[in-house]
């Protein structure tokens, strides 16, 4: 009975009341879409790599090396040798190295050049390898291995022919360009691999050759960075040194943790600033919900006190009030929550494709959970205020 | 008079708005009423019959003296108590503002039946003979109360009032919103229906000229002055 009063008398008083909701819903929107955006940016940052002891490229920032690296973010400042990569890959202290060559694309997905021992060591997540949902790994320089984005997306499968352009430019057509067959394609990772086409590394070289080129002939000279893992890994720092400290070519070795929790500090500063701001947008919407509560008591002083004469107790009014204020929050919370799923759901595949960043629309997990019961509990305290003032009017 | 078959009874009743002042506003000495009567009460505004009514109600606690209605002690009781005696036994029928404007004529009475905390096995049938008795179609019924005419909303808040079956019905003006013809129909239903189930009616109003409807009428003055005399 309370509940069909509350929900009436909203009904009644729908053109603020649809104000408030929607102030609260925009804030709430806020609030938990920050939140998620933040947490699974953080997620999705942190398991694009694991089990990479060191990352090596030519000289740069480190950050700038782990986005281009793993993030396939930005350019590389330079390649590095095919003589440095092999000194690395031969160290004792190294028990596997995957080369990266990057630099080329395919229809706006990231080209990358690498060797076997890119489906034998390569990880992410909690030590997860990389798994074939199709097919097979590449196995001569023509062979093309997508990953399951590209795959989808592009709605390739096993056996088709496509055409490998020099650059990064998004091109169907290409004066250097070879053709490759697809010979396998990637279960998803929620990682840039999803979005990225594997080939050997003599396909970049037969890419950069052009034209007619023997097959035997393409031998890399270069590749743009090394995933290195080691034996044993109280030799990284050792290694690291060594590499950075190297004469014959300037090079950087980054640890991979290192760098992302660096890249992840950086960014903090901005996400606190939104939570912050988020935060004021909440208060304000609050503030809001409290002056329309506030204003409609005195406009329903007639209402209370006839609620009042046919035997409403004090509590009955204030619990009234507070579950107009429940349902305003719940109808806010719904909706928003709605609206974040559509929004997390369409703006995925731009994250993804644009931004690299992977982020589950699946916005009911046990902190946005935790924000909405937050949420309701503010609401709750905010109309007490409201909801005494109704009674002090019937008082003497 | 007998205090035994009294159904209201006023002794020595003080009380101030103001907690801190120390004239008397309001002081009643002497006043009671007997089961079943139909009571005219004559005052202006700010004659103080507002403040009598709220007392009465349970609505305001005097400050001293013995409230008994419908024998219990009001002045005993807690505010709780108040509201819960107030929601149960008396009905009280205003000028205006007697239904919740956003809700219907029936869940207006169904309301009131919530707020006395008692529950009935066919609360339906029980409004559809009220609402019969007090002359209300069954469209009506459903229908927003403001779009009811005023006499048709007048006949709702009686029925709203009279669904818990109070035995004290307080009418506060009832009939200074209707017009003429109205308002002699208005009257006649009221007493018929508080006579039929031996309701104790205490009308008030400033229209002297409803006085000859009723058995027994006092001005506001005669109670008040009654106390300050003696």
């Amino acid at each position: 009975m309370i509940t069909k009063l509350a929900a009436k008398s909203l009904i009644d008083r729908r053109g603020s009341a649809i104000l408030t909701c929607i102030a609260l819903l925009i804030s709430v929107f806020v609030l938990l879409g920050v939140e998620h955006i933040r947490k699974e940016s953080k997620n999705s940052f942190s398991s694009t790599i694991s089990g990479t002891d060191l990352i090596v490229g030519a000289r740069s920032g480190s950050l700038n090396l782990l986005l281009y690296s793993v993030f396939r973010i930005g350019s590389p400042v330079n390649d590095i040798s095919w003589n440095s990569y092999q000194r690395i890959a031969n160290d004792r202290r190294v028990e596997w190295t995957i080369p990266l060559s990057l630099g080329d694309s395919h229809r706006g997905y990231r080209v990358l050049g690498t060797n076997e021992s890119y489906f034998q060591h390569f990880s992410y997540g909690k030590d997860r390898l990389l798994t074939f949902n199709n097919g097979r790994r590449f196995e001569s320089a023509f062979e093309v291995v997508l990953g399951a984005q590209v795959a989808q997306r592009l709605d390739y499968s096993i056996g088709q022919k496509i055409t490998l352009s020099h650059g990064l430019g998004d091109a169907n057509f290409a004066n250097h360009a070879e053709l490759f067959q697809i010979v396998g394609i990637l279960d998803p990772t929620g990682t840039p691999v999803d979005q990225t086409v594997h080939v050997s590394l003599q396909g970049i070289e037969a890419i950069h050759a052009g034209g007619e080129s023997n097959t035997d002939e393409l031998i890399p000279k270069q590749t743009t960075a090394v995933l290195v893992g080691l034996k044993s890994k109280i030799s990284t720092f050792q290694l690291q040194r060594e590499v950075n400290e190297n004469q014959t070519e300037a090079l950087t070795a980054i640890l991979p943790g290192v760098a992302l929790s660096e890249l992840w500090n950086m960014m903090s500063a901005f996400e606190n600033t939104l939570r912050l701001i988020s935060l004021l947008v909440f208060i304000a919407a609050l503030l809001g919900m409290c002056s329309m509560m506030a204003a409609s008591i005195r406009e329903r002083s007639n209402e209370i006190h006839l609620l009042r004469t046919m035997g409403a107790s004090p509590w009955f009014l204030f619990i009234l009030f507070e579950v107009e204020a429940i349902l305003i929050t719940l109808i806010s919370v719904a909706v928003a929550s709605g609206l974040l799923l559509l929004t997390l759901l369409s703006a995925n595949q731009f994250l993804s494709s644009n931004v690299g960043l992977h982020i589950s629309p699946n916005i009911f997990t046990l902190n946005s959970l935790a924000i909405v019961l937050a949420i309701f509990i503010a609401s709750i305290i905010v109309a007490a205020a409201p909801a005494i003032q109704a009674n002090r009017n019937t008082e003497f | 008079m007998n205090s035994v078959s009294s159904i209201i009874e006023l002794e020595n009743v003080a009380f101030n708005y103001d907690r801190n002042a120390v004239e008397t506003e309001f002081l009643v000495n002497h006043w009671s009423i007997h089961k079943g009567e139909q009571v005219f009460i004559h005052g202006a505004s700010g004659s103080g019959k507002s403040t009598l009514l709220n007392i009465l109600s349970g609505l305001l606690s005097p400050r001293s003296g013995k409230v008994m209605v419908l024998d219990k002690r009001l002045d005993k009781m807690n505010r709780k108590q108040r509201d819960a005696f107030r929601a149960k036994e008396i009905g009280i029928v205003f000028q205006r503002f007697n239904l919740i404007p956003y809700l219907n004529s029936e869940e207006n009475i169904r309301l009131a039946k919530y707020l006395s905390g008692e529950s009935s096995s066919d609360l339906s049938a029980e409004i559809t003979e009220l609402l019969e008795r007090l002359r209300i179609d069954e469209k009506s019924r459903s229908k927003p109360v403001t779009e009811l005419s005023t006499g048709q909303q007048q006949r709702i808040a009686i029925a709203r009032a009279l669904i818990n079956r109070p035995r004290l019905l307080i009418a506060d003006e009832p009939t200074s919103s209707l017009d003429y013809a109205n308002r002699d129909g208005f009257l006649e239903l009221l007493k018929e229906l508080t006579g039929k189930e031996e309701i104790t009616l205490l009308f008030v109003s400033h229209d002297h000229s409803l006085k000859s409807h009723f058995t027994r009428s006092q001005d506001i003055s005669e109670i008040m002055l009654d106390g300050a005399s003696t």
